[in-house]
């Protein structure tokens, strides 16, 4: 039915956005059963689903947040984290932020009742009261904009960590995982603005002097990991699952979508293998006499 | 046992591979295919780390088999990259 019928039949607001949102269906085709829908964790005979569960419990260990009162987790997407840590880590109280109404909706149906989510931006977010742990898994990549400066970069990730260190409770440590930029000059502009334009808009990659930079003085930094080959393989794997079911996600979203989706998650699977992009797991703690000027 | 030649695809040949390569290459730089030199490294053509993704992914779809983003980096000419490509490499 194309949308012009659909209106003239008074079709329900429901109807039209199951129509021109992607969806969650289209992610369930080709990601892991919890949508985890960032770089996986694989050890040795890991598949797919097994490297996303290993994956939220080592946010869960580096944030410290296992067994605690209260956690916060940026950027929840479907709420598979805040799942995993009130049900496997006994952790009380999880709170997740996302844009996305979808899936704010999908956690309010699907969650244990110790989970909150909130449809606001983190700069946004008064807490009732500080929390125990932060973890930020795949959002950290949209905290900044192509026609920023580097200095602006720098300074809207530094408004982020004041704002975590605000959040916090004294000692408290963040698990952060991004996309960054590896083996590329940093004076080449982005050749293939597909990416930018298409895939996600209005976001630029840091690197990880930009990190050090704007959390210095106000976190330090404990860990981090560079598992660039990991998403290689996971966007490798994602790429294969949708081109299983090709004829379905066609059926759900139409031929551009899909095509869109495979020409992404192929290109940055090799753009992962190269090292042209990274990919960062920080485990940060906050400084408690930090000068936060 | 069944004869199994009737599903057996057409070998990607060194030749074959070539002629796509330059039909390729064409495209991409807008130039007549009677120009496209295939022992020269593709830089020569202004072919950048993006297209070099784009060829490799392409390659992938008409090879029918999984290929290495470095392909373009240790075969840099269509010369080298067809010869590796028909004799199975990756």
């Amino acid at each position: 039915m194309s949308s012009t019928e659909a209106i003239a039949a008074g079709a329900s607001a429901e109807a039209i956005q199951h129509h021109y949102d992607v969806g969650n269906a289209f992610y369930r085709l080709w990601l892991d059963p919890r949508l985890l829908y960032s770089c996986a964790l694989y050890e040795e005979g890991d598949d797919l689903e097994r490297a996303q569960v290993r994956k939220l419990d080592y946010h869960i260990r580096e944030s410290g947040a296992a067994g605690k009162d209260r956690v916060l987790d940026i950027g929840c997407g479907w709420g598979a984290l805040l799942n995993r840590m009130v049900s496997a880590h006994g952790v009380r109280e999880a709170v997740g932020l996302t844009l996305s109404q979808e899936q704010a909706d999908y956690v309010r149906a699907t969650a244990r009742p110790e989970v909150e989510v909130r449809l606001e931006p983190w700069q946004e977010h008064k807490p009732e009261a500080p929390y125990d742990a932060i973890v930020s898994v795949g959002a950290f990549e949209h905290f900044a904009d192509l026609e920023q400066t580097p200095e602006e970069k720098i300074e809207g990730y530094r408004h982020f960590f004041r704002t975590c260190h605000r959040f916090l409770k004294p000692g408290g440590k963040i698990s952060l995982q991004t996309m960054a930029y590896g083996d590329m000059p940093r004076d080449r502009k982005h050749s293939d603005l597909f990416i930018a334009e298409e895939i996600f808009p209005e976001s630029d990659l840091p690197r990880l002097a930009d990190i050090a930079l704007a959390s210095e003085g106000i976190f330090q930094i404990e860990l981090v990991h560079n598992h660039n080959q990991m998403y290689a393989r996971s966007m490798r794997e994602w790429f294969d699952n949708l081109r299983a079911k090709r004829d379905e996600a066609v059926a759900l979203v139409g031929e551009d979508i899909v095509k869109r989706y495979e020409r992404y998650l192929r290109t940055f699977s090799y753009s992962f293998e190269l090292g042209a992009f990274l990919l960062y797991r920080i485990t940060l703690r906050r400084l408690d006499r930090a000068q936060l000027t | 046992m069944p004869d199994s030649k009737a599903t057996i695809a057409q070998p990607h040949t060194e030749d074959a591979i070539r002629d796509w390569l330059v039909a390729y290459i064409a495209k991409k730089t807008n130039t007549p295919a009677d120009d496209i030199d295939t022992d020269v490294t593709f830089d020569r053509y202004g072919l950048d780390s993006a297209v070099a993704i784009a060829l490799t992914g392409d390659l992938e779809d008409h090879l029918g088999r999984r290929l290495s983003p470095t392909l373009p980096y240790n075969y840099t000419s269509i010369d080298a990259m067809a010869a590796h490509l028909a004799a199975g490499g990756s």
